[in-house]
Parts: structure tokens; sequence; C-alpha cells
């Protein structure tokens, strides 16, 4: 009886244990939280450095055959360097509406710097408004780190889609930046 | 077609099968490997990465304008070069006229616009531009530059006044003066004229034009552009220079070239020396505009061409040519032009471009226009019938591979076309004006549809590492089988050195010597003040090299200084591991 009385007390005592152990998860505070997700840094936005737009703001260009196509250029700084650029050059007429065609430059893909140089194509110079003299009119810049989405008159970057560990997915901002040039067409000779 | 491709990779890649045929000298190299010692395979052969290095910097777009560093004058290519740009290079000078009644010249301030167009002088094919309006009650300017030899044209608001032009150069350590005196009143040839449409058998006037004065030799303009009144009448003031001509060329255009009216060039002779009238011109009856004419630009293989430029550009009746606004295809690959009836035994010449990438080149064609049938027709062959599709030729189909130094594939490398000229075939089309790009794929291949023509074919590495390399490529459908691509071979991306350092700007000193010119010599005084960095500076190094003759400037790397001036470019240099086979 003694002998089975000191089992069962064996026995008691090791529940004991077994249920201490188990029951410590549900009564003893844990800091057994996972880790946050660290978020994916969030997109940041291209910015044409204004101090290294060419030409000046404002500027002249001849029709005549015996001048050049101006080279219109800028440098465009996006922290992102990973980050493709979209190129889209559109001239305004004097009324202040969009041409007729507007020229989408090859994406400029990443280098692995942050600051980048755009160059105007001179078909801008051929085939836009801005082979028609007359009155001054507006050339726009306008690069963008995400897809472009042109509805009439408006463009938008489309935001990307960027996937979550857990099969989740979130949006994250794309942006434009822009900048304008007023060119007056000429008939001006260039002398040489 | 093996033979074939074999003799344009030799054209494009440096063997000399087809030298003779094309008049084009290729370089003596394919591979750096195919180099002596530490040289580089450059476009125009072998040749030391060090030598011929030039840079050249842009502070900003307002007052730091280019200034040109000889890298040999700076002791050769080194890891750190800082570079130290001057004060701001300037050009400025004095606005006269001269007077002689009133014992000579007076200042003149009526309003002017400065242009200044030239080039480069160490950097030989790098042309640049720069401008300013004087504004009225102003008779004296000063401008921003940037180093070169430049042509410098003052332009009077005032038409009366004929253009002044002068040469000067710009480099740093030294502000420029160039100072212009207008002709006087008295010395400028006043021509009068009418221009009308028509004169008989009613008189019929033209509105909207313009007429301007050109030497007829070498065509350097006379006068300034003067308007034609609602009724006709012009009056020209040539510059004295144009007495000694033996004859001039008055050009007579529309003012806005939306304007449905030819051009035509008038030649005088003998040049009146002194005040004259020359009577009535007359542009012909060239018409009336057709109502909108239509076509359908389709590729070769049928289908519709979206984006593509059209254009026209031929003589009309009453002898005058005239120039169609370029007209732009819809998603269907149809367009709409305005133009003026052809002449009876002329047409115009329609020239069609597809965009970049389509696979469909440059078209060109006579045509007519003019009613058939009481329709407004494009009308082409023989006898004319009109003519709605119009179908252009198939590109030309380039493939090539690009491999880093150690033999890998070379991914997401930028290859560009840009055409440098025309092919000496008489039949040759016109020069594709828009850059072609591809980008290499994993495997390290390209693809780029290319109209006839000789290209400089630039590699430019994706991630900066590595530099750029260049090519020049003749592409001609002699070398094609019809639907075959071309296998332009391998190219291989010279190892890289990294070149870094600052751009800073030191002051102009106040320690000046004024020059005969105007000039200001800043070289000959103090020691130069501590620089300030510049910030965004763009340093682009270029490789100067004569390429079939003529000197040109390859870029070889490119950066943008950060905030405190700094810049890193990668810049070729020899490998020190030969390539995996």
């Amino acid at each position: 009886m003694a002998k089975g009385s000191k089992f069962g007390s064996s026995a008691v005592a090791g529940g004991l244990l077994w249920a201490a152990f188990a029951l410590s998860a549900c009564v003893l505070p844990q800091n057994d939280d996972p880790l946050p997700v660290v978020p994916p840094v969030k997109n940041r936005p291209p910015r044409i450095v204004p101090t290294t737009t060419h030409p000046a703001r404002l500027f002249e260009f001849s029709l005549d055959p015996s001048c050049k196509a101006p080279t219109v250029e800028a440098v465009v700084e996006d922290s992102d360097v990973e980050d493709s650029i979209r190129v889209r050059w559109s001239v305004y007429k004097d009324d202040g509406t969009r041409g007729s065609m507007q020229i989408d430059q090859s994406i400029v893909e990443p280098a692995g710097v942050v600051r980048r140089s755009i160059t105007a194509s001179s078909l801008l110079f051929q085939v836009t408004d801005l082979a028609q003299t007359g009155t001054a009119r507006q050339l726009e810049l306008l690069v963008a780190d995400g897809e472009l989405k042109i509805e009439g008159d408006k463009v938008t970057a489309q935001p990307r889609i960027v996937p979550f560990a857990d099969s989740g997915t979130t949006l994250d901002q794309s942006y434009i930046d822009s900048y304008t040039w007023i060119v007056n067409t000429t008939r001006n000779p260039c002398f040489p | 077609m093996r033979a074939a491709i074999l003799s344009l990779v030799a054209v494009a890649l440096g063997g000399c099968a087809a030298d003779g045929h094309v008049g084009f000298r290729p370089p003596d190299c394919v591979l750096d490997s195919d180099c002596p010692g530490a040289q580089v395979c450059f476009q125009d052969g072998c040749g030391d990465p060090g030598s011929n290095l030039y840079i050249e910097v842009t502070g900003d777009n307002t007052s730091l304008h280019p200034q040109d560093f000889d890298v040999s004058a700076m002791g050769g290519a080194s890891a750190v070069m800082n570079l130290s740009l001057r004060g701001p290079l300037t050009l400025s000078g004095r606005l006269q006229r001269n007077a002689p009644e009133l014992g000579g010249p007076v200042d003149y301030n009526g309003g002017v616009t400065i242009t200044a167009n030239g080039q480069s002088d160490l950097i030989q094919g790098l042309f640049r531009h720069f401008s300013t309006v004087v504004l009225p009650d102003t008779s004296a300017y000063q401008m921003f530059i940037g180093a070169g030899s430049y042509s410098v044209t003052a332009r009077a608001n005032d038409v009366s006044v004929p253009y002044q032009t002068t040469q000067i150069n710009s480099g740093p350590g030294r502000l420029s003066g160039a100072s212009f005196t207008f002709k006087s009143v008295n010395d400028v040839i006043t021509v009068n004229g009418r221009l009308v449409k028509t004169s008989k058998p009613v008189l019929v006037t033209q509105p909207g034009m313009s007429i301007q004065a050109f030497e007829t030799v070498n065509g350097t303009p006379l006068s300034q552009i003067s308007l034609v009144s609602s009724s006709g009448d012009f009056t020209l003031h040539l510059d004295p220079a144009a007495a000694f001509s033996s004859s001039i060329a008055l050009v007579a255009s529309p003012r806005d070239s939306t304007l449905l009216v030819p051009s035509k060039t008038f030649v005088v002779s003998p040049v009146p020396v002194s005040q004259s009238t020359l009577g009535v011109l007359e542009l012909g009856e060239f018409g009336d505009k057709l109502p909108a004419l239509t076509g359908t630009l389709l590729g070769s293989d049928g289908r519709p061409i979206a984006s593509a430029t059209v254009k026209f550009e031929g003589k009309v009746n009453g002898d005058g040519v005239f120039k169609s606004r370029t007209v732009v295809t819809d998603e269907h690959g149809v367009f709409s032009v305005d133009l003026l009836p052809s002449e009876r035994d002329e047409q115009y010449l329609m020239t069609a471009v597809p965009p970049a990438g389509n696979a469909s080149g440059i078209m060109e064609i006579k045509v007519s226009a003019g009613l058939y049938e009481q329709l407004p027709s494009l009308l082409s062959g023989s006898p004319l019938a009109p003519k709605t599709e119009f179908t252009c030729p198939p590109r030309l189909q380039i493939t090539g591979r690009v491999t880093q130094p150690n033999g890998q594939a070379a991914f997401g490398v930028r290859v560009t076309a840009t055409a440098l000229a025309s092919l000496e075939d008489p039949t040759s089309g016109p020069l594709p004006i828009e850059p072609i790009s591809a980008t290499t794929d994993f495997d390290g291949q390209y693809h780029l549809s290319l109209d006839p023509a000789r290209y400089q074919l630039d590699y430019a590495p994706a991630d900066g590492l590595l530099p750029r390399k260049s090519r020049i490529v003749r592409v001609s459908g002699d070398f094609f089988d019809a639907g075959s691509a071309l296998e332009l071979g391998e190219v291989v991306l010279s190892a890289a050195r990294t070149v870094s350092g600052t751009v800073s700007v030191r002051p102009n000193t106040l320690d000046v010597v004024n020059l005969p010119d105007g000039g200001v010599d800043l070289d000959a005084g103090q020691p130069y003040s501590t620089g300030a960095p510049v910030a965004n500076a763009v340093v682009r190094f270029y490789r100067v090299s004569s390429v079939e003759g003529l000197a040109s400037a390859l870029l070889v790397g490119e950066a943008v200084c950060d905030e405190k001036g700094y810049y890193s470019v990668a810049v070729p240099d020899r490998a020190k591991s030969t390539p995996a086979p």
C-alpha cells in the first residue's frame, strides 16, 4: 500500500510538473510576439534638378536650315537608383492646349546613380508644333518613376504593386515631376 | 548569306573585306585584345585609353556654362581628378550705330538680340548656343556663355538695321568682349518692291508673307526678315556688302508655316547699290488648297503603321516650293494632309517615317496632288492614278551580343543607334533623325530595326560601373537576304577604371587686365581664391579622335555631381585578365 501510495505521489507530482509546464504558456506572460514585418521602403519621387535644365527657360529656335536644333536637356534625380524613369515631352500651343503630338522618349534605365541626364530628341523640333513659326509655345518635360497613364490631357503615374511576404500586396505611389520651357520658333538665320 | 554576314561584320567591327566597297575605313581592331600593350579598341581603332581625353563640365544652366579640360594637360587621367572651374565666362560689349552727321558712332538702344553660335575648341563636334535679349533703352550687354569659338550676331529689333556679326573665343580665365557698331542709316541700301500672288489679268495680293535678302553664292543673309504688307508692299534694308555681290536672292516665305502658300526665290542682278525700286514680284497662280488629302501607311507585312510622320515637299504652279506641315498617322495608319495642287510636270516628294522600333522603314515616293474625277487625290504612276495606300519597305534587322570584359553576357546594356550620314548610294533614303535603342537580354543579345545609313552604336552599361563603348557600322541592304537578320557579332565592353573628384568654382578675381578687344584677362593678377563645390554639375568625359577623316567626340563616361560637388566616372581601361573563351 505504501508502495502504491509512493507511486501515486510520484504520478501526481509528475502530473503537476507536466501541468505546470503545459499550462505555463497560458498563465505566464510570454514575449513571443513575432517581430513586426519591416515595411518596404516607400518609393521616393524623382526630381528635375532646376539648375541643370538647358537651355534657359525662354529660348528661341529657328527653322532656318543654317541653324542646328537646340540641345534641350536636364538632370533627373531619384534617390531610388533602381527606378526606371519615364520621359514624356509635350508641346502646348500658344492658346494653352496640348499639341497634336507628344514624344515618349526611351525609358531611362537604372544606372546605379542618383542623377541621370536626359536629352530631348531632335524630333521635337521637326514634327511637333514647335516646327511651326508664329508665337511662343510651351515645351514640357515630364518625368515619372512609374508607368504613365494618359487620359486625355491628364497624365498620372501608376502606383506600383508591392508584394508582402504573406502573399498580400499593397500599392506604392509613383510620382511625376515636370519642367516647362517657353520656345519661340522663328526663321532667323544663323551665321557660320 | 554567310559570306554577306562576314563581310558586313568585317566592315562593322574592324575587318578589311569591304573597305573599298563603301569608301569607309574600318578600325584595325574588334576586341581590346587585338590592341598592343595597354591600348583599348575604340571606334576609330586601337588607342591609349588615357590619351585624347577631354572633360566637359557644366556647372549650372544660368551662368556656369560648359568649360572644358584637356586631360593630358592635367598630367593624364588619374584616379582622382579635381576639376576647378573659373567663375562664369561672360561675353559683354557695347551697342552703337554709326552716325556721321553726329560726328561718329552713337549709342544704339533700340533693343537687340545677341546670339552666339559655336562649338568647343577642345572637344570638336560639341556645338554650343547662347543668346540674350537686350531691352530697349540699353546700349550695353553682358551674357554668360560656355568655352569655345563663336559667331556672335547682333539682331536689332528694328528690321531696317542689318545684322552685325563677329567671331570670338571664350575660355576660362578670360572674359570676352564683342561690341557692335551698326551701319548708319545712309550706308544701308534700301530696296522697295511689291510681292503679289499675280498681277495679271487682275492684281491679287497674298497676305501673311515675309521676305529676306541673301547672298546667292554662300547664302549669307544680307538683310533682316521684312514683313510684306497686306497690299504686297515691302522694304528691304541691305547691308552695304550686298553691293559687292553679282546677284542677290530674295526669298519670299509665309510668315506662319501653317499657311498654305509656297516659298519662292527671286534672283536680282545686278544688285542695286543705292535706294531702288524692284517692281512687282509674283508668286504665281499656285492654286487653292485642295480638300484634305488622306492616305494609309502600311508596313511591308500589310499592317497599318501608327504614329508615323508624313510630309510633302515639292514645286507647285508658279515655280514656288511648298512644304506641308508634318502630319502623324492614327492607329489605323491613316494620315490627312493639306496640300496645294502639284505643278503639271512636277511632283511632291512624300516622306513617311515609321516610329522607332517599327519593323518598317522610311519610305520616299513621288506623288502628285490634284483632282481626279473631281475628287481630291494623291496620284502616282504612269499614267497618274489615285493612290491611297503607301507601303513602307522593311527595316534591316540587326542582332548582336554584348559581353563583359570577363566574357560573361552583359545584361541591361542600352544599345543606341544614331544615324551619322546617309549611304553613298544615290538611291539611299533620308537620314533617320531619331536614335533607335534596345536593351540587351540576359544572354547579352540585342535586336535593332534600322534604315540603311551609317550609324554610331553606343553601348551604355546599366550599372554605370563599366564605361560606354561605341562602334561605327554601315547598315546597307546590299548585305541582306530577304527576311533575314544580320548578326553583328560580339562587342566586348572595356574594363573600367574609376575617375572621381570634386568640381569647384573659383570666383573671377577683381585683379583684371583689359584686353584691346574689350575682353578681360583674369590670369594676370593675384592668386586664385579657394573654389566652392558645385552641386549638380554635369561631368562628361570625351575621347576625341578622327573617324573617317572627321574630328569626332565620343562620350566615354558621364556623371552628375552630388550636393558636395563629388563625381565618379567609369572610363575605359585595358582588362587585366583575358576574356573567358
